[in-house]
């Protein structure tokens, strides 16, 4: 096996004959002709890392861009997609599919094969069941590749995370970065789920760190909401600011410093089962729709 | 809880940005024993594949000292 092809840090593959194919001529393959163009773009994506899906994975990545859709939550490089504010925007999804790192850092909402389009890396002690993407506590960290800069200081960050496992440490962060201005999610830490979304940490006591959390920024009010599945458990923290960061997203741990450089802390041991970062803000029925949407893909794909 | 101790620094240097499987990149810390040794998990010596870095499995385990947390619960 040669190991050149696999050094990607800045790897410049293109995966561009696996967009929106549906058919075996134009580079869909697999069988797929009836999917959704994007799920099978991403579908064909995995299939290019070394994982090729089960019927019952292609139905469930299917249906979940179709809810996602139909929540009117889009990527901007999905069909359909036309600038709206009333559309939220993907920009990275990971579902965390396959038994390797290399299918489980595609991402939903671009499946190219570059940090550009904010395909995972994942960094440090990493294990990947097909259930999720696992740290190991001591030296993990997951890079998006994104930062403030390039999302645009007028952006409205949200974020989401979903886990399969119940714990209560001192400190573990699912989603996050900086020092100044920090933007964290944590699942269950000393209780409670944490947001730190443009405001100070908003909290919630949580009896465990199971399932799906979104949280966002209500239009009006400015406060932080978190939705676990489709219970309101944060609603607080009301602020004005805006994106000012420079420093990377994490996941799995947060990018601890606000230079752009890496510095990983707060490391996360759940098996997480998707990463969400998007833009435009969400409100309390695409929310709930995107929660459902993530539950209805697990229950589908047997985790 | 164990971890491998690094011996080196060159064989730090030699693992910073490689991949010790497909997508996934080896990442040393520090432990929290005074000095400090540089260690790799368990996690990621024992799924090496790149047959480059196979000399990491022949590293001393170590028991796990964690270092102090940087920041404290509610600061964060």
């Amino acid at each position: 096996m040669s190991w050149a092809k696999y050094k990607r840090l800045s790897s410049s593959k293109d995966l561009s004959i696996f967009r929106r194919g549906t058919t075996a001529s134009d580079g869909g393959g697999g069988g797929g002709g009836g999917n959704d163009p994007d799920a099978q773009a991403y579908i064909d994506a995995l299939d290019a890392a070394g994982y090729t899906v089960s019927g019952a994975e292609e139905a469930a990545i299917n249906d979940l861009v179709l809810a996602l859709k139909t929540a009117n939550i889009y990527s901007v490089n999905w069909a359909g997609y036309t600038p709206s504010s009333a559309t939220s925007i993907i920009d990275l999804l990971y579902l965390f599919m396959g038994s390797s790192a290399l299918p489980a850092a595609v991402n939903l909402a671009d499946p190219r094969d570059l940090d550009a389009a904010y395909r995972a890396s994942f960094v440090g002690g990493w294990t990947f069941t097909g259930n999720g993407a696992q740290g190991d506590a001591i030296s993990n960290y997951g890079r998006t590749h994104l930062t403030d800069a390039l999302l645009s200081s007028t952006t409205e960050l949200w974020f989401g995370v979903g886990s399969l496992t119940d714990s209560n440490p001192g400190a573990s962060v699912e989603i996050g970065k900086g020092t100044a201005q920090i933007q964290r999610l944590q699942l269950r830490s000393a209780g409670s789920l944490r947001v730190e979304l443009y405001s100070t940490q908003q909290t919630a006591a949580t009896a465990d760190s199971l399932g799906n959390v979104v949280a966002y920024r209500t239009t009006g009010s400015n406060n932080v909401v978190a939705y676990k599945e489709a219970a309101k458990l944060i609603d607080n923290g009301s602020t004005t600011g805006t994106l000012t960061g420079v420093s990377e997203y994490f996941f799995g741990a947060s990018n601890n410093t606000d230079a752009p450089v890496l510095s990983p802390a707060f490391r996360s041991s759940r098996v997480l089962t998707h990463v969400i970062i998007g833009r435009n803000r969400l409100d309390a029925s695409k929310a709930t729709a995107f929660n459902a949407a993530l539950a209805a893909f697990n229950t589908a794909i047997g985790r | 809880m164990n971890v491998f101790k690094i011996l080196t620094d060159e064989q730090a240097q030699a693992v910073e940005g490689q991949q010790y499987m497909p997508g996934a990149f080896f990442w040393w810390v520090l432990d929290g024993n005074q000095p400090a040794n540089k260690v790799l998990s368990v996690v990621q010596v024992e799924q090496c594949t790149n047959p480059d870095f196979e000399w990491v499995k022949e590293l001393p385990l170590i028991p796990w000292v964690a270092p102090e947390p940087i920041e404290t619960d509610e600061s964060n």
